[in-house]
């Protein structure tokens, strides 16, 4: 019985995942319809358009001549085949900027996120159950210089230190440039070396990630501290918690198994967000290592008008939101089963 | 024979220098249930978090509560983190009033049960859960297998505090501190849980020191009773004598305030006493 309510539950979130999806595409859609003009003369080049037989063909592709609702499927149709349509800027099928750029960002989103949650809610607990003692003050201070601090700023400090001062880091990118990179496979840099067994390569690629990642972690970690802390502080309040101490469990016991349990669901929600963020705008962080992520990848289409990248980005963008509320809603049922069971 | 607990001139003061009780000696004798009655915010609570060392962050206690349940007689007071583990859960339980707020709501009744067993009694995981099943069923949860299962949302309140009476007795304690268990609950879910808590003095030897501020809930229960007043104690004796003839106006009021004087044997709620 246990078992087919929580298939109800997987069952209902898919379903809602994907009516979100095909609105995402459709708002995606719109966005075309609604550039001014033309948006065959926004999204081809002026060189095309003097060419009757690529506007032709790109009619026919786009299915222009049809009305609004057939140019949607078609639109749908070719997505779902992946044709993404080409970028002007790189002259290459935006699904194909988007494998090489992604990975990249993945790279360092992925472990940044991973750092900044097991670090924000150590930290956040720890200031809760401190609460407004010294170690809760110290946190508190910590987390305000860290939220106060402008990303690019932080950025070029530690760049100036580990690798100006120190140099111990790389200046930026994502290998050092006598390096012949690795096939690509996974698109990250260290595991495709891993793969091919380099692992002098592997680690090459490692310290490349390490600035970056700080600068991600440092500022992903600020803003989960606070939040961790006032979810914890909640749930130290409760009676629950109070009944596990009242059984005689150990401190530790009940922090990790009664407390941290709780408090957990809030926190995930701004997790989410916060690993949203860190997969789509992250360009300043980008810019400053050389780091050819979305962000970048965004920012160029964007600044050179280049239509189909910039949807391309749009729609990777609102899929990855989706997808996050998606695992966050599984999440949710996964820790609390008054949400799974009902 | 000496009492299991005896509170000596106990005083909390919370942070902030508010004194919420004052000057409170309380006895348990071995076996016992014993009655604090008193309206709301008059120090019961801070009185039963202080016999297990839960009061709020930074209060100050003055006064002894010897416990003789243990190996050998301790001042509560005084007990560093270490002591408290031994002591809390194993030898002294709490029951709360709110039995869906004191349960997690995450964690299934079975973790719920046999965690702290498993701790004290250093039990084996399958010796735990076959005592929480009897325990279980000695609160008369029906299905006591399903129910290790279950989340506390899946029952129903009087539910919920049998299973939360199930867990305060898991690692049979000597004294059993309940306060105000059956408050939330309704008429024919109360007399269920008092009457269960009088089997349990009568087989086990349990103790109990009970918080209500029902006064037919304490006639029907207790052999001794406190009545409570602005965090000290205004009058004291057997609970019989107390209510029939009270000697502190404050009492009288209290009993007066009652609709069926003279019927004790019904533990309908009294609303007047909640104030
Ligand atoms: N956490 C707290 N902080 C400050 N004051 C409190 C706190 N809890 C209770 N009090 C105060 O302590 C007094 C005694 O409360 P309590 O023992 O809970 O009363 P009772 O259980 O008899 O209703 C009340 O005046 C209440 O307002
Ligand atoms: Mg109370």
């Amino acid at each position: 019985m246990l078992g087919s309510v929580l298939l109800g539950f997987l069952v209902r979130r898919a379903i809602i995942t994907v009516v979100l999806l095909v609105g995402v595409t459709l708002v995606s859609f719109l966005l075309i319809q609604a550039v001014p003009g033309d948006t065959m003369s926004a999204t081809l080049s002026e060189q095309a358009l003097q060419d009757p037989e690529i506007v032709a063909a790109y009619r026919e592709r786009w299915g222009l001549d049809q009305p609004l609702y057939v140019q949607y499927l078609v639109y749908m149709r070719n997505l779902l085949q992946g044709d993404l349509g080409v970028s002007q800027q790189t002259g290459r099928p935006v699904l194909d900027d988007l494998l090489t750029y992604v990975p990249a960002t993945l790279e360092l989103a992925l472990p940044a996120m991973v750092l900044s949650l097991v670090i924000g809610v150590a930290v956040g607990l720890y200031a809760a159950v401190k609460h407004d003692r010294l170690g809760d003050h110290a946190v508190r201070a910590g987390t305000l210089v860290g939220l106060s601090t402008p990303p690019f700023w932080l950025a070029l400090v530690v760049l100036y230190v580990f690798f100006f001062l120190l140099g111990v880091s790389p200046s930026g990118g994502r290998l050092s440039t006598w390096i012949v990179p690795p096939e690509q496979v996974t698109g990250s840099v260290v595991l495709d070396a891993a793969l091919e067994g380099r692992w002098d390569v592997a680690w090459d690629a490692v310290q490349h990630t390490a600035l970056p990642i700080l600068v991600l972690t440092v500022l992903t970690v600020a803003m989960l501290v606070r939040f961790v802390r006032s979810a914890m502080l909640e749930v130290l309040d409760a009676d629950y918690v109070r009944a596990a101490r009242a059984k005689g469990l150990p401190g530790s016991r009940v922090l990790t198994a009664h407390v941290l349990r709780a408090g957990m669901v809030p926190v995930i929600t701004v997790s989410g967000l916060a690993f949203a963020s860190l997969l789509s705008g992250t360009v300043l962080v980008e810019q400053i290592f050389s780091w050819p992520g979305v962000g970048q990848y965004a920012y160029r289409s964007a600044t050179a008008l280049d239509l189909p990248a910039v949807l391309g980005v749009s729609l990777f963008v609102a899929v990855v939101y989706t997808a996050v509320n998606l695992v966050v809603d599984l999440a949710y049922g996964l820790i609390d089963p008054r949400i799974r069971l009902s | 024979m000496s009492p299991i607990l005896s509170i000596e001139q106990l005083a909390i003061t919370l942070r902030g220098d508010l004194r919420v009780v004052d000057d409170v000696s309380l006895e348990v004798p071995e076996g016992e249930i014993v009655g604090i009655a008193g309206e709301s915010g008059s120090g019961k609570s801070m009185t039963a978090s202080a016999l297990l060392g839960l009061l709020p962050d930074r209060s100050v206690t003055a006064g002894q509560a010897w416990w003789r349940g243990g190996r050998e007689p301790v001042d509560l007071l005084t007990l560093d983190q270490r002591s408290w583990n031994r002591v809390r859960g194993r030898e002294i339980a709490m029951v709360f009033q709110d039995a869906t707020a004191s349960l997690h709501p995450m964690l299934t009744v079975g973790t719920q049960i046999t965690e702290h067993m498993r701790v004290h009694l250093k039990m084996s995981r399958r010796a735990a859960r076959a005592r929480a099943i009897e325990l279980l069923d000695r609160v008369r949860i029906p299905d006591p297998e399903g129910a290790l299962r279950s989340y506390p949302h899946q029952f129903s309140g009087g539910m919920r505090q049998r299973v939360a009476i199930a867990a305060a007795l898991a690692c049979e304690p000597r004294l059993l501190v309940a306060d105000e268990p059956t408050t939330a609950l309704d008429v024919t879910v109360q007399a269920g849980i008092l009457r269960l808590l009088e089997e349990l003095r009568i087989e086990s030897g349990l103790s109990v020191l009970f918080i209500t501020h029902d006064l037919a809930v304490l006639a029907a229960l207790t052999t001794h009773a406190y009545v409570f007043r602005e965090g000290r104690v205004i009058e004291s004796g057997p609970t019989e004598a107390l209510l029939f003839h009270p000697e502190h106006d404050y009492t009288k009021t209290l009993v007066a305030a009652r609709p069926q004087a003279d019927d004790w044997d019904d533990p309908e709620p009294v609303a007047g006493a909640t104030a």
